[in-house]
């Protein structure tokens, strides 16, 4: 469809009609002799014998005029050509919860790049017809008048978890089957998730959803008779694709090198025999990618031959405890984890207050009744919004703080748990309050090359968590972990810093902060999302979200088009003005 | 008006290598140069015949009774001469275009003629308008080449034809059967055409139809608000000429000669057509041909 932007050109189209009437009126006649009428009356009667308009039919210069005009008043007006879906009713979803929050580059969060995707889509079609709706732990009209960017403009970040996405997908069905058309702008989605909307028809946007391009797919290994392990090495990337080499190696033993070469989206199998020098010692699979890796946490697998050796170091917790046994019991449920029982031991220390210096591999229990006295209710995570984690939290009485402002609560207690990460790139971090809680629940889990290297580690600080929270109902702190504190060097806060005490830079940090009067607690988690794996599998609905973006701002493009439309009208007309010039001439 | 110089060595030149055939033996008057179907004195043998007494001795075939020892006499065809007619029409139509058809008119005659008289048939000219009078005929040796011409160049065309009226008075006319040369621009309806062919068919001349157009006829130079005043009759017409127009008189024009086109194959006549800018020798030299 055209649509134009001008429209004077239009009323310049009334001089067609002025042009048409013009070929109706007679100039003065010439006298022309001639041998025989004979020819020339059948000729009249021939054509008084056809239709009113036949008369023009023939008339190659009247055509050319009238296409000249026509040419150059559509281009006067400006036309540009419009995508159908401007007549429709457009609905724009935009994820405000705490993960939007959460940077995508220098300065944008992924809340402000939706709305940016939001201004663009939007000019794109052009369609005035548009409703906003954010959503967080519910989805919520944005009722603003008909102005976008009024309505743009009350969206802000709620470090809200999102609500249930079948929730969500209810919803979109009733907008859908109202006629609407709906676009979704989060940050992720799991395969399941964007199979589901792409089936619906829904363009969804992610503002964060690539964010490892090499990985492995899967390692299987079999045992031969003659002792050696047949793997299989599936490895994979994503939308950037990517070469470099697999790095196949065992403790005293030079490593195997296997070059690989990925396009988009496409993976690759290695299928390799190895003899194992030990079965105490795992075989480390390691991806070296030529360019930089957006989530190298992931390229790095160790196969332990013995499945009995824990994949996660715990220890230092007694059999009795209270910890222990739980997380025993998850453990055991759990047949992707195995413990060393040998090593498992917690030591539980009930306290009434936080030690200044606490120990490594200790659980302090605060016995008390504290409770949480926050008017502000400055409760938040800043995790992926599909995060294990987050809707764990969600869906647990947490609520989400509205701003970062630590104030003067927190003091002397720098952090009781740190969580050490090598990679901060890819971390989030997350403050975690419970409102009934008096306590939070600590972890402090050193990331080894064992765990670092475990894309599942997510999945179980989950369920420690859950299993914790469920269970205990506890107000005491948890402090789980070992070899962290001795050698934590970032103390994040200090008592001169109690007006303002966490500066932005130190909020990626990682750690788990109390406030003064023991009210609030505050734990920031490494985010090595657990969808990550699903995320990937998405590739295929990805790639159509990503030419779904590229159309988008193709349309946006549509502008600079038209003068370009228009430049062609005019040439075309001035052309069809020439030729019918030079066969006026002619005939002249 | 300019007449085409008739005697010219330019315009004769080449003339005398062509020979004006016909299609049909007709009988003539006196002796000629064409082969009628009946016997004669001419050198061209034709059969055999007993003698009988009485018969010219000089025509035995001496050959013959030595050989069969009976008397044969040889039998020649007779060589007579043929009428040559020309209908022209002589209506002011014809002197429309430039170069005129009217021109072009006299050069074809003159040729034609010309040829005729070289091999000593009657020459006769029909100037035929409104009505047929004023005629030269029996001109039969080249000698009347200048009579002719003279005759030729004193038609003023004038008036408007009667093609009908004009062929019935030729019948009328000439009672002897020959060629036919009826030259018009046959701006004439259907049934006017009709009416003539089948006429001279009837009488079976051996006909030949020229049609000469002006190139101003083939090409009207004629456009916008225009009055059209036929020269014949001073007849007007009013007319916007665009391009529909000018498709519509070249389709029609096109159509009025496929007609008498298909008249003339339907009295089994025969037809020329020729725009009067076309080169004079090569039409007369194609038409030479056709006759072959």
């Amino acid at each position: 469809m055209i649509g134009i932007s001008n429209l004077l050109g239009l009323i310049f189209l009334l001089w067609l009609p002025i042009l048409i009437g013009i070929y109706f009126f007679k100039s003065r006649p010439i006298r022309y002799k001639i041998s025989s009428l004979y020819l020339w009356r059948k000729v009249h009667q021939k054509r008084r014998n056809r239709g009113f308009l036949e008369k023009f039919k023939n008339n190659i210069i009247f055509w050319l005029q009238l296409v000249f005009f026509f040419l150059l008043f559509i281009a006067l007006s400006k036309p540009y050509i419009k995508d159908q879906q401007q007549n429709e009713k457009q609905i724009y979803i935009i994820d405000n919860s705490g993960s939007m929050v959460a940077r995508s580059g220098l300065f944008n969060t992924r809340l402000s790049s939706s709305l940016q995707l939001v201004r663009k889509h939007a000019k794109a079609r052009k369609n005035n017809n548009i409703e906003v709706y954010k959503w967080n732990s519910r989805l919520q009209k944005i009722n603003l008048g008909d102005n976008l960017e009024v309505k743009l403009s009350r969206i802000k970040p709620s470090h809200l978890p999102n609500s249930d996405f079948v929730y969500l997908v209810e919803q979109i069905k009733d907008f859908i089957n109202k006629g609407y058309k709906v676009s979704l702008f989060t940050d992720s989605l799991a395969y399941e998730e964007q199979l589901n909307l792409s089936k619906l028809g829904v363009e969804f946007f992610l503002s964060a959803q690539n964010n490892r391009n090499i990985y492995f797919e899967s390692i299987d290994g079999k045992f031969l008779n003659d002792g050696r392990i047949k793997f299989t090495v599936k490895v994979s990337c994503t939308s950037a694709g990517g070469s470099g080499i697999l790095l196949v190696s065992q403790k005293g033993l030079l490593s195997q090198r296997l070059p690989f070469k990925l396009k988009e989206y496409d993976n690759r199998q290695f299928e390799l025999e190895i003899e194992p020098v030990s079965f105490s010692e795992p075989i480390r699979f390691e991806l070296l990618p030529d360019k930089p890796d957006l989530l190298v946490e992931d390229n790095l697998l160790e196969y332990f031959i013995d499945s009995r050796i824990p994949r996660i170091a715990i220890s230092g917790f007694s059999d009795s405890a209270l910890f222990s046994k739980l997380f025993h019991d998850f453990l055991t449920s759990d047949k992707r984890f195995r413990l060393d029982n040998k090593e498992f031991q917690i030591r539980f220390i009930n306290v009434t207050s936080l030690p200044s210096k606490p120990q490594a591999l200790t659980v302090y229990v605060i016995e008390g009744d504290s409770r949480l006295e926050d008017s502000k209710e400055s409760k938040s995570h800043i995790l992926e919004s599909g995060h294990p984690l987050v809707r764990f939290i969600g869906g647990h009485n947490f609520s989400a703080a509205n701003n970062l402002e630590f104030d003067s609560e927190i003091d002397g207690w720098d952090s009781i748990i740190q969580i050490k990460q090598r990679f901060t790139k890819q971390s989030t971090p997350g403050l975690l309050i419970h409102k009934s809680f008096p306590a939070c629940i600590l972890l402090n889990l050193e990331f080894t090359s064992h765990s670092i290297a475990n894309v599942d580690y997510p999945i179980l600080l989950e369920n420690i968590l859950r299993y914790i929270l469920q269970e205990l109902q506890m107000k005491s702190i948890f402090e789980i972990g070992s070899g962290v504190i001795e050698n934590n060097t970032s103390v994040l806060l200090k008592s001169d810093q109690s007006v303002n005490p966490i500066g932005l830079e130190k909020i990626t940090l990682q750690g788990v902060y109390k406030s003064p009067d023991g009210s609030n607690y505050f734990a920031r988690f490494p985010v090595i999302e657990s969808r990550l794996k699903d995320a990937d599998r998405a590739s295929l609905i990805a790639t159509a979200n990503a030419s779904r973006l590229a159309r988008t701002e193709s349309s946006v493009n549509t502008n600079s088009d038209n003068s370009k439309l228009t430049r062609w009208l005019i040439f075309l007309a001035i052309i069809f003005m020439i030729y019918e010039w030079y066969l006026f001439s002619r005939r002249a | 008006m300019s007449l085409p110089d008739l005697h010219s060595s330019e315009f004769l030149k080449g003339l005398k290598q062509l020979n004006l055939l016909s299609k049909h033996n007709f009988a003539g008057q006196k002796i000629g140069d064409r082969k009628t179907k009946y016997r004669g004195a001419s050198v061209e043998f034709k059969d055999y015949k007993e003698y009988n007494p009485g018969d010219d001795i000089r025509f035995i075939d001496w050959n013959l009774w030595g050989r069969l020892d009976r008397f044969y006499i040889k039998l020649f065809y007779s060589e007579e001469n043929l009428n040559v007619n020309f209908l022209l029409d002589a209506s002011q139509s014809m002197l429309y275009g430039a170069p005129s058809k009217w021109n072009f008119a006299l050069k074809f005659i003159a040729g034609t003629s010309f040829l005729a008289l070289h091999q000593k048939d009657y020459v006769n000219v029909y100037p035929a308008f409104a009505k047929l009078s004023n005629n030269i005929s029996n001109l039969d040796s080249p000698g009347n080449y200048s009579k002719l011409v003279s005759f030729l160049e004193k038609i003023e065309p004038s008036g408007e034809i009667d093609l009908t009226k004009s062929i019935d008075d030729f019948i009328k006319l000439e009672r002897s059967r020959g060629m036919v040369f009826l030259v018009s621009d046959f701006l004439s309806d259907e049934k006017t055409i009709d009416h003539c062919l089948r006429k001279l068919a009837y009488y079976r001349h051996d006909v030949s139809l020229v049609q000469i157009l002006s190139p101003q006829e083939e090409n009207p130079e004629i456009y916008g608000n225009s009055i059209l005043e036929d020269v014949e009759n001073k007849q007007e017409m009013e007319l916007i000429l665009d391009d529909e127009y000018y498709l519509l008189y070249h389709e029609t024009l096109d159509e009025h000669k496929r007609m008498v086109k298909g008249l003339s194959k339907k009295y089994n006549l025969e037809y020329s057509y020729v725009c009067s800018d076309e080169d004079f020798k090569n039409f007369i030299i194609g038409l030479m041909r056709k006759r072959l």
